[in-house]
């Protein structure tokens, strides 16, 4: 049995110690990221923090890791308040977390990494690759203490960090998303570790997208949506899939409102196709497989993407935005094979507004560069005359675009997120686009900032542009796209065109998405289950 | 014979003492573009002090004290101001070249050059017995700081690998966010490193006055911190790889003299050019393979 550093008179672990949070609230400029959450966790349990994109999952365990301090609320340890102000804190009150980007340090070897948590400045201790070594026996798994963290895989950077919390007896080990950068077989063989974990009487919190992950794999389930608890359940309570679905994307209140009652049908016969994508199967590198993916996208239509985050919607903005050509099947853009166009020209053409503006800005230049990055060329050299034309376009677009900063010459990292996205978007949106991916572009944006959003998109299909619109939330989809396709698994479960799509018939498809109904296509898990005669394992 | 590894042991020990200095830096994530600077200043307050005290080791002293001064405040400005850190380091060049040209200047003008002469004294250490090898007993016939060198190579090595505090320092160079995660204070860190290369090139300042000439002279420096960060890479961040390398490029040098003194015909000016054009082959050759901390002369930046 562990012993908690610093408390030992506390005795033994595993009794009954808990940890939780009252009342959390933290801003985000306008933006509200956690809104009153209560949660309390329990060492000995595996507790999932279920939640979709922006409900506030990463904020909360944020703030416990001592990255964040929250604005208001407290967290409490066996209900004695503590204060958590840096990673540091977090670590003396047992409390350990594994981000989602690996935090160990690349070039260092295993063991030197968790030198730097365990040892002094002395020489370093000879018996702590044993001790590394015993505990991975423990919890289960082997580990090459001297190899260096670059040449493993991220499945065994996660368990090394794993371990190193475990050795440096941690209550509580938090992990946010661990699943989204592994494997389906790597996936599997983490849960197991956690269940062990459990067993070891540790706190294990993990934070998921996944409704099916959370139900096979924890004991306890919470639900966040919009920063606050929306659900609590036992494992013997959980509701219903559907239940759970509605409670993490929300809106229950919309139920059988459907398409036909936000707009008439905006799409005719007449648009042609600017889009085609037959048979695409396979996975970009560190993405999860597409099967056999079939969508036709025609000129002047918003086609809403539906589906539970994780289901292949990043791979098709990949495809779409051509930074991934598939081996297996075709994508085509006005009946041109798009790895034919080339970049130059794709860059004028295809708009991409990706769900994380830091990969969208070039920080450390102006807005005004920013915003007439991809016009500026060899020929449009920065000569004064150039300068005072590209700024005076700046100008107009910081207008119409209402980006909020001190003048076009201010630099793009010191705006808040909300404005960075505009940015991307005026950008984007300033190009002569056949088509535009818009990947939860609304992400982290208030209200005001997300009507604007969804303007300019359909102001932009009609316009004549093809746009492919990802979003959590199914209101927005109803409100903005001329028709709905609903992703689950890497393949389409279905195309909802105008006035079939509704909150119930979208989230039943997303419930296949989930792999809850029995019908749902072949498991992607490749552990020899049975799949269908349309089994993509031909690929492996 | 032994000469050319006497001249070879002289030139190379400079070298050796600021790429190690260079190393704990780098190492650590700053690129110490001043060492040059730190040599240069630090060769003048040895020479000046050492006069005035009338002590070697005094001047030595004070060399290590305003080594310590500007690695530490360089550090500040590069890491804690993030200024840029090759504008930084270079500027910093500049002006020690300028401020050490001024103060010889001024004070040769009130006292002379005696005013910047390292008082005589015995300026070798004989080691008996290994001094007294053929050929290889060059190396053992020096002036005590060539000692303070080697010593610094399997001392900086077990340090950097085979301590929780090298391996902190490491952690830092590489990867800020992973360190600052664990707990670690890069900021702190990188200053102290800063420090700590201050203080082996002044040291290398230190020796140029008093393992050689025994005075202070017009940018006497002369580059050597420049190839000082050649060695770096050539000995690929490691103490031991920066011996070797510190001992071609001192070879290189000692040959060159030799070359001149034996009146072969070729150009002096190409003869006095061979170390550096044996840093440029050396550098291009060894820059494919060279891979340099991650975080290497990028400013901080931490979320929050």
């Amino acid at each position: 049995m562990n012993v908690v550093p610093g408390s030992s008179a506390n005795g033994p672990a595993g009794t009954g110690r808990s940890l939780s949070v009252k009342g959390l609230v933290k801003h985000f400029g306008r933006v509200k990221a956690n809104d009153g959450i209560d949660v309390s966790f329990s060492s000995g349990e595996v507790h999932a923090l279920l939640g979709e994109n922006g409900a506030g999952k990463s904020t909360l365990i944020k703030i416990l890791a001592g990255v964040y301090h929250q604005d208001s609320g407290e967290i409490l340890i066996d209900g004695q308040p503590v204060r958590i102000d840096n990673p540091s804190h977090a670590r003396r009150h047992g409390i350990a977390v594994v981000h989602q980007h690996s935090t160990l340090i690349p070039r260092l070897s295993v063991v030197e990494n968790v030198s730097l948590q365990e040892g002094g400045a002395g020489p370093l201790d000879r018996t702590l690759a044993q001790r590394l070594v015993s505990t991975a026996e423990r919890l289960g798994f082997e580990l090459d203490p001297s190899s260096d963290v670059e040449t493993l895989t991220v499945g065994d950077r996660q368990r090394v960090e794993i371990a190193r919390a475990f050795l440096a007896d941690a209550r509580f080990i938090i992990l946010d998303e661990p699943t989204t950068i592994l494997a389906p077989t790597e996936r599997d063989a983490l849960f197991g570790l956690l269940a062990r974990l459990a067993s070891e009487a540790v706190g294990v919190v993990f934070v998921t997208h996944h409704l099916r992950e959370a139900i096979e794999n924890s004991e306890r389930m919470t639900v966040l949506r919009r920063g606050t608890v929306v659900g609590h359940f036992k494992r013997a309570a959980i509701p219903s899939e559907r239940e759970l679905v509605r409670l993490m994307v929300g809106e229950l209140d919309l139920a059988g409102r459907s398409l036909a009652q936000t707009d008439a049908p905006r799409t005719d016969e007449t648009t042609t196709e600017c889009i085609r994508i037959a048979g695409v199967s396979g996975a970009p590198e560190d993405g999860r497989p597409l099967h056999g993916l079939d969508l036709s996208i025609r000129r002047g239509e918003v086609l809403g993407i539906a589906g539970v985050e994780g289901n292949g919607q990043q791979e098709l903005a990949a495809l779409l935005t051509g930074a991934w050509a598939p081996a297996v099947g075709s994508i085509e853009l006005e009946g041109r094979p798009l790895k034919n166009v080339p970049s130059g020209e794709r860059i004028k053409l295809l708009g991409d507004v990706p769900d994380d503006h830091m990969f969208a800005t070039a920080d450390e230049l102006t807005v005004w560069e920013n915003v007439g990055l991809s016009e500026m060329a060899w020929w449009r050299a920065r000569t004064p005359l150039n300068t005072r034309f590209f700024r005076q376009v700046a100008r107009e677009r910081v207008r119409e675009f209402d980006i909020r900063t001190p003048s076009v010459d201010g630099l793009v990292g010191q705006l808040s997120g909300g404005n960075r996205r505009r940015v991307v978007i005026a950008r984007e949106l300033s190009k002569q686009l056949k088509i535009l991916v818009a990947s939860y572009p609304t992400k982290g944006l208030d209200v005001r900032s997300a009507e604007q959003v969804k303007r300019w998109t359909r102001e932009l299909a009609e316009s004549g542009t093809a746009v492919v619109y990802m979003s959590s939330e199914l209101e927005e989809l109803i409100e903005v796209s001329d028709r709905i396709a609903v992703l689950a698994r890497g393949r389409i479960a279905g195309v909802l065109a105008t006035g079939e799509a509704t909150v119930d018939t979208i989230g039943a498809l997303m419930l296949g998405a989930t792999g809850v109904r029995a019908t749902g296509g072949p498991e992607i898990t490749p552990s020899g289950r049975e799949d269908g005669p349309d089994s993509p394992s031909g690929q492996s | 014979m032994t000469d050319i590894i006497a001249a070879s042991v002289l030139a190379a020990v400079p070298l050796l003492l600021a790429a190690l200095g260079g190393i704990i830096a780098e190492r650590a994530g700053v690129l110490n573009i001043g060492l040059e600077g730190m040599m240069l200043s630090a060769a003048l307050v040895a020479a000046w002090v050492a006069a005035s005290a009338a002590t070697e080791v005094a001047g030595i002293a004070a060399a290590v004290g305003i080594g310590l001064v500007l690695g530490l405040s360089l550090g500040g400005i590069m890491v804690a101001l993030r200024g840029d850190q090759v504008v930084v380091g270079i500027a910093f060049n500049i002006l020690a070249l300028g401020l050490t040209s001024y103060a010889l200047d001024v004070i040769t003008g009130r006292g002379g050059l005696q005013a910047l002469s390292v008082p005589s004294g015995s300026i070798r250490a004989r080691i008996p017995g290994l001094a007294d090898i053929p050929w290889i007993g060059a190396f053992f016939d020096q002036h005590y700081l060539a000692y303070v060198a080697y010593a610094l190579v399997p001392i900086l090595f077990y340090a950097l690998f085979r301590t929780g505090l090298g391996t902190r320092l490491r952690a830092c160079g590489e990867f800020a966010e992973g360190a600052r995660a664990t707990g670690l204070n890069v900021l702190r860190t990188r200053i102290l490193a800063m420090g700590a290369s201050g203080v082996l090139a002044a040291l290398a300042g230190a020796y140029l006055v008093v393992g050689d000439i025994r005075l202070f002279q017009q940018n006497m420096s002369g580059g050597r911190g420049y190839i000082a960060l050649a060695v770096i890479i050539l000995g690929r961040w490691a103490p031991f790889g920066s011996l070797g390398a510190a001992a071609l490029f001192g070879a290189s040098v000692a040959i060159s003299f030799d070359v001149q003194a034996r009146g072969v015909g070729i150009p002096s000016q190409v003869v006095i050019a061979m170390p550096y054009i044996v840093t440029l082959i050396a550098i291009a050759i060894a820059g494919k393979r060279a891979r340099p901390p991650a975080e290497e002369g990028r400013p901080l930046q931490l979320s929050n």
